[in-house]
C-alpha cells in the first residue's frame, strides 16, 4: 500500500511535469487547471503515503534518503500551492513540477525500508528540527526556481524577444519580489533549524556545535543567505544578481542536503 | 595631533561600520569553512594525505599537506586566522548596529503625524473614493474600517470641516534586525564563556567502578569533579531480535562526601546533571581484561527461584534437584552458521550467550548455549528455567562530561534570536492615512498607506477596505 501510493504520486507528478513542459509552448486556462488537478491528486496520494509511513514507523518519515528526498518534494509542492494561491504566478508549475518529479524519481531508486529510530533520534527535537529545515529548504528551492524564471524573462527582455512565453511569464518586478519573499521565509526557518539542531545536540551529545560537516555546511548556506539579504537591503543587489544568488544559495542547500550525507561523514550520516 | 588621532579612530570605526566589510566577511567565512569539511579535522596525517593525493596528485600531496598544516587547516575552526575572522565578524556586527541604532531609535520614537492635504507625498499605496454623504456621517464607518485592519486611528480636523484619520502599527518591528544581531553576539559570548570557563571531557567507567575525576578531551589529564560517580550497570537494548540498537542505558549513582546523593538511568537524549557537570551517554565498549559475573535467575522444577551470581568455570545447583551447571564458555555475540556451527559475530554484547554443562551426580546430562535475548533457550529438558540475566562487569560506559557555564547565555541568545527573526521577517511597519474632505457630491476620501515589508499584502488589505466602504456606505 505504501509503495502503491508512492508510485501513484510519482505518476501524477510525472503527468503534471509533462503538462508543465507543454505549457511552456502553448498554454490555456484548461492546461493550467489540468496541471493543478494532477498536482493536487499527486499531492493527496503523496500525503497519504507519508502519513501511512508515519503510522507504521511511529516517527516522521525522514530517516533514510528515500524518505528524506520524498518528504522534501512534498514540502516543495506544499509551498508551490501556497505561492500559487497567494501570488498566482503564471507558469510556476512548469518550473516546479519537473524539480519535484526529479526529487521523487531519485527517491524512488533509493532503498525504501522503514527502519526504527536509532537512540540518538529518539527526541522531540527530531520532528521540530527537521520540519524547520525541510520547510526552509523548500522555500529556498522555490526561490531558486523563481530566480531561474527571472533570468529567463530577463533574457527575453534584453533580446527584445517579446514572444508568447514572455507574455505569460510574470513581470520581472513581481518575480524579484516573490524571490525575496521566499528567501525571507526560508532564512528564519533555516536559522531556527540550526538553532534547534544545536539545542538538540547539546542535550544529546553534550555540545551545541562541533563543526560536523552537516553543521558546517548549514552554516555556509546560512552565510550565503545572510549575504543575499544584506546585499539586497544594504547594497541594492536586486533583480539579476539576486536571482543568481538565490540559485547559488540553493546549490549550497542541495549540497548540505545530499552531498554531506553521501560524500562527507558525521553524525548526520545516521540518516543513510 | 588630537585631530589626526580622532580621524584614525573615525576611520577605524567607519571601516567596521561598513556593510562592505560585512559582505566580505560573510564570503570569507563561508568559503574557508568549506575547506574544513573536505579536510578531515583533527585526523591522522595519513588520512588527509590520501584525500589530498586524490585532489592534487601523488607528488604534490605531501608538500600541500605541510603547507596546509602550517596554516592550521588540520584544525582550522580553531586556527588563529579563523578565530580572527570570527572576531572581525563580531566587531563588524556590533559597530554596524551601534552606528545605525540611534537613527532607527529616533525614527521609532517619532509618532505618526497627519499629512498636509495640500501637499501629499507620493505614497506607494494610494486610493480615492467619493461617497454621497457628508464627512461627519461616514466618520464612524471609516474609524471602524481602519480598526478592522488592526490600527488605532487618531483624528485631526481639516479646515473645510473634513478630518483626517491616521495610524501606524508594527513600529517596533524595525528593531527586529538589531535584536537578531544582538542575539548572535549573545550566542558568541556564551560560546566564549564555555571555551574559557567550561570543561570538555570524557570518562570511560566500567560497570561497578567509581571515579571522582573525568579526563580532559584536550590533553587527557584528570580533572577532579568534587564528587564521585559510579556506573552500576550498562545495557544496550535492541529492536526485536535485530541488531539495531534501540537504547543505550547506563545506571549511574553520584556520591558526595561519601554519601549517595543521586541515582539516575541515563540515555542518549537524557543526560545526568550534577553540580554544573552533565554526563551524556556517548559510547560503550568491552573491557579487554575484565572478568565479569554471570547472573542467572534459576527456577527449579518445584517452582523455587534463586538468583545466582557466578564467574567463569564456577558451578551452581538448580534448586530442588541434584543437577549441577558449570559455566564453560561465553560469547558476546553468538550466531549459528548454515552448517550448524556456532561462532561469535561481533565484539560487543549484541547477543550474549553462555555455554553451560549440566551434570547429575557427576554424570553428564545435557549441555548447550543459553542466550540472553532468546527465552526459548532458557528452558531445560527437565522443565527448569535458567534465565541468563546479564554478564556484568565486562562493559564500560563511555560518558561525555561537560561543564559549560555559557550555555544559558547561548540558550537565551536562541530565544532572543527567534523573537528578533519574527519581528524582522514577519512583522512590518505599516502606516495609513484617510483624508476625508468635503466634495461637491459628498465626501472625497483619499487613502494613503505604506508598509516597509510585504507591501503587496498590505495593498490587498487596503483594497478590501475600499471595497467594503463602497458597499457599506
Amino acid at each position: 500500500m505504501v509503495i502503491i501510493l508512492f508510485e501513484l504520486a510519482l505518476t501524477f507528478y510525472f503527468a503534471a511535469t509533462i503538462v508543465g513542459v507543454l505549457e511552456l509552448f502553448k498554454s490555456s486556462k484548461a492546461t493550467t487547471r489540468l496541471l493543478m488537478i494532477l498536482a493536487v491528486i499527486g499531492f493527496a496520494l503523496h500525503t497519504a503515503n507519508i502519513v501511512l509511513r508515519f503510522f507504521i514507523g511511529g516517527h516522521l518519515p525522514i530517516t533514510n534518503m528515500h524518505e528524506a528526498s520524498s518528504f522534501f518534494s512534498w514540502c516543495i509542492v506544499l509551498l508551490f500551492f501556497y505561492i500559487e494561491y497567494r501570488y498566482k504566478v503564471g507558469l510556476l508549475g512548469s518550473f516546479v513540477m519537473p524539480v519535484v518529479f526529479l526529487f521523487m524519481l531519485s527517491s524512488s531508486i533509493l532503498p525504501r525500508g522503514i527502519k526504527p529510530l536509532s537512540p540518538l533520534l529518539q527526541s522531540s527535537w527530531f520532528a521540530v528540527h527537521t520540519l524547520l529545515a525541510f520547510l526552509g529548504d523548500a522555500a529556498f528551492a522555490m526561490a531558486a526556481g523563481i530566480g531561474l524564471m527571472y533570468l529567463l524573462q530577463e533574457h527575453f527582455v534584453k533580446k527584445k524577444h517579446l514572444g508568447s512565453l514572455f507574455q505569460r511569464l510574470p513581470s520581472l518586478q513581481s518575480l524579484d519580489e516573490i524571490n525575496y519573499r521566499l528567501i525571507s521565509i526560508g532564512f528564519p526557518l533555516l536559522t531556527l533549524a540550526i538553532v534547534t539542531g544545536s539545542i538538540w545536540a547539546e542535550t544529546a551529545l553534550g555540545s551545541y556545535w562541533r563543526w560536523d560537516p552537516k553543521e558546517t555546511w548549514s552554516l555556509i548556506t546560512w552565510f550565503i543567505y545572510v549575504f543575499v539579504l544584506h546585499a539586497r537591503l544594504r547594497a541594492g543587489w536586486r533583480g539579476k544578481k539576486a536571482a543568481y544568488l538565490s540559485i547559488i544559495g540553493f546549490l549550497a542547500v542541495l549540497f548540505t542536503f545530499f552531498g554531506v550525507n553521501l560524500i562527507l561523514k558525521g553524525y548526520h550520516s545516521y540518516l543513510q | 595631533m588630537a585631530e589626526k588621532e580622532k580621524s584614525f579612530v573615525d576611520r577605524l570605526w567607519d571601516f567596521f561600520a561598513s556593510v562592505k566589510l560585512a559582505i566580505v566577511l560573510f564570503s570569507l567565512i563561508a568559503l574557508t569553512s568549506i575547506i574544513g569539511t573536505v579536510i578531515e579535522q583533527n585526523a591522522s596525517p595519513e588520512k588527509n594525505i590520501i584525500v589530498l593525493k586524490r585532489l592534487v596528485g601523488e607528488n604534490l600531496a605531501p608538500t600541500v599537506y605541510r603547507i596546509l598544516d602550517i596554516l592550521g587547516f588540520m584544525d582550522m575552526y580553531h586556527s588563529w586566522w579563523f578565530v580572527t575572522l570570527l572576531v572581525l565578524f563580531a566587531m563588524n556586527l556590533i559597530i554596524c548596529s551601534l552606528e545605525r541604532l540611534p537613527r532607527i531609535w529616533n525614527l521609532i520614537k517619532e509618532p505618526v503625524k497627519p499629512l498636509n492635504p495640500e501637499r501629499i507625498p507620493a505614497f506607494p499605496i494610494r486610493k480615492e473614493i467619493v461617497i454621497r454623504h457628508s464627512p461627519e456621517t461616514v466618520r464612524e464607518a471609516l474609524v471602524q474600517s481602519v480598526k478592522q485592519l488592526g490600527f488605532k486611528p487618531m483624528n485631526s480636523p481639516l479646515e473645510d470641516g473634513g478630518y483626517q484619520l491616521y495610524a501606524q502599527k508594527g513600529n517596533w518591528s524595525r528593531l527586529g534586525v538589531y535584536i537578531t544581531h544582538l542575539s548572535i553576539i549573545m550566542i558568541m559570548i556564551g560560546a566564549v564563556i564555555g571555551i574559557f570557563f567550561g570543561f570538555n571531557g570524557f570518562l570511560n567507567l566500567p560497570e561497578g567502578y567509581t571515579s571522582d575525576v573525568a579526563y580532559s578531551r584536550k590533553d587527557s589529564k584528570p580533572h577532579p569533579l568534587g564528587f564521585s560517580i559510579r556506573c552500576d550497570d550498562f545495557d544496550v537494548e535492541f529492536y526485536g531480535m535485530s541488531d539495531m540498537p534501540k537504547d543505550y542505558r547506563s545506571w549511574l549513582t553520584v556520591f558526595k562526601d561519601g554519601k549517595e546523593v543521586m541515582k539516575k538511568m541515563i540515555e542518549v537524549n537524557s543526560p545526568l546533571k550534577f553540580e554544573g557537570y552533565t554526563f551524556y551517554q556517548s559510547s560503550y565498549g568491552m573491557l579487554s581484561t575484565g572478568r565479569g559475573f554471570f547472573i542467572f535467575k534459576v527456577k527449579g522444577p518445584g517452582g523455587k527461584t534463586e538468583t545466582i551470581t557466578k564467574i567463569m568455570g564456577e558451578s551452581f545447583i538448580i534448586p530442588g534437584t541434584n543437577i549441577k551447571g558449570t559455566i564453560k564458555k561465553f560469547s558476546p555475540a553468538l550466531a549459528i552458521s548454515q552448517d550448524g556451527k556456532t561462532y561469535t559475530y561481533a565484539q560487543m554484547m549484541n547477543n550474549p550467550a553462555v555455554y553451560i554443562e549440566f551434570t547429575e551426580n557427576g554424570k553428564p546430562k545435557y549441555s548447550g548455549w543459553i542466550l540472553k535475548r532468546y527465552p526459548q533457550t532458557w528452558r531445560l529438558p527437565d522443565g527448569s528455567i535458567v534465565q541468563f540475566i546479564d554478564y556484568w562487569g565486562v562493559q564500560y560506559t563511555g560518558l561525555q562530561v561537560r561543564k559549560d557555564p555559557g550555555v544559558w547565555i547561548v540558550y537565551l541568545g536562541c530565544v532572543v534570536m527567534a523573537i528578533g527573526l519574527y519581528m524582522a521577517f514577519f512583522m512590518s511597519h505599516k502606516r495609513i492615512w484617510l483624508i476625508a474632505s468635503k466634495a461637491k457630491e459628498g465626501t472625497l476620501i483619499r487613502i494613503l498607506a505604506t508598509a516597509n515589508k510585504n507591501r503587496a499584502g498590505f495593498e490587498r488589505k487596503v483594497e478590501t477596505l475600499v471595497s467594503n466602504l463602497n458597499r457599506e456606505v
